[in-house]
């Protein structure tokens, strides 16, 4: 197999990751002040 | 219920909370099993092509990224313009949300391109007109995140965001119809609407496959980070 084409995927791979990590941090966010709300 | 009012329920906050979570978990779950049916079969079932070799292969992913980039957008363009008529928290969530995975599939659709291009091409980069229209296209969206990241109070920016969205539409039919109207190094499109497809049966197949997983991945990560953008704006009204 092609290595060009190995890195392409594990590239849409890591930018699919980082896309859901920038959301998960985002999910932090909104629990962190839900919960300074209710302190 | 006619459609009209059926679409303007959804800009009701607590009903998109709802139907985007059951949504994005069911698109990611699609997603997942498509890009492993697709991917899967792109890599190692599909036929190679008879002059590339197998590094075409990386047009299923290129493909559909590059796509992506473009619909993300008009997708962006529509959310905006509903903006500047309705003022809905949904619409501004939903702009904003769309901007990030848009940059992210026109890195994507760029990096893989270029990749593609050196074995085949002989070259990374030229400066032809989908090549370039497309770079302008990655600016405009890191342009618009940064102006949507520029103040704490997201809402103070809503209008002036869509505004942007909607000038820089004008970008897209440049992409879409430079391989048409200059003469570029990039090739014109081997699938339309209209008159019959270049490619073959099992690799357009293929490619369709590929092409869904990498819409319902983005559709899922928009829908999930529009949900929690709405969320955090409701949570600061809460907090005023």
């Amino acid at each position: 197999m092609n290595q060009m084409v190995i890195f392409s995927l594990l590239l849409a791979l890591v930018v699919v990751a980082i896309d859901a990590w920038s959301i998960a941090a985002l999910k932090r966010k909104v629990r962190q002040r839900s919960l300074e709300a209710d302190s | 219920m006619s459609i009209m009012q059926r679409i303007m329920r959804l800009s009701s906050p607590p009903v998109f909370l709802r139907l985007s979570a059951q949504a994005s978990c069911w698109l990611g779950w699609a997603a997942a099993i498509m890009a492993l049916i697709g991917f899967g079969y792109a890599l190692f079932f599909a036929p190679v092509d008879a002059q590339q070799g197998d590094v075409y292969r990386i047009l299923y992913i290129h493909v559909p990224t590059a796509w992506m980039s473009m619909f993300l957008y008009v997708l962006a363009s529509l959310y905006a313009t509903l903006h500047w008529v309705y003022r809905t928290k949904v619409s501004a969530v939903m702009m904003r949300a769309l901007l990030p995975t848009g940059a992210w599939m026109t890195l994507l659709a760029l990096v893989t391109g270029a990749l593609w291009g050196k074995p085949t091409w002989g070259t990374y980069w030229v400066w032809d007109a989908r090549l370039t229209s497309e770079l302008i296209l990655l600016f405009i969206y890191i342009g618009l995140i940064a102006l949507a990241s520029m103040v704490e109070d997201e809402s103070k920016t809503d209008r002036a965001l869509a505004l942007f969205i909607v000038v820089g539409l004008v970008n897209i039919p440049l992409i879409y119809f430079s391989v048409v109207y200059w003469n570029t190094l990039h090739q014109g499109a081997s699938i339309g609407m209209a008159g019959a497809s270049r490619m073959a049966t099992e690799m357009k197949l293929t490619l369709l496959l590929c092409t869904l997983a990498v819409w319902a991945a983005c559709a899922a990560l928009v829908l999930a980070r529009a949900r929690w953008m709405l969320l955090w704006r409701e949570s600061r009204q809460d907090s005023v």
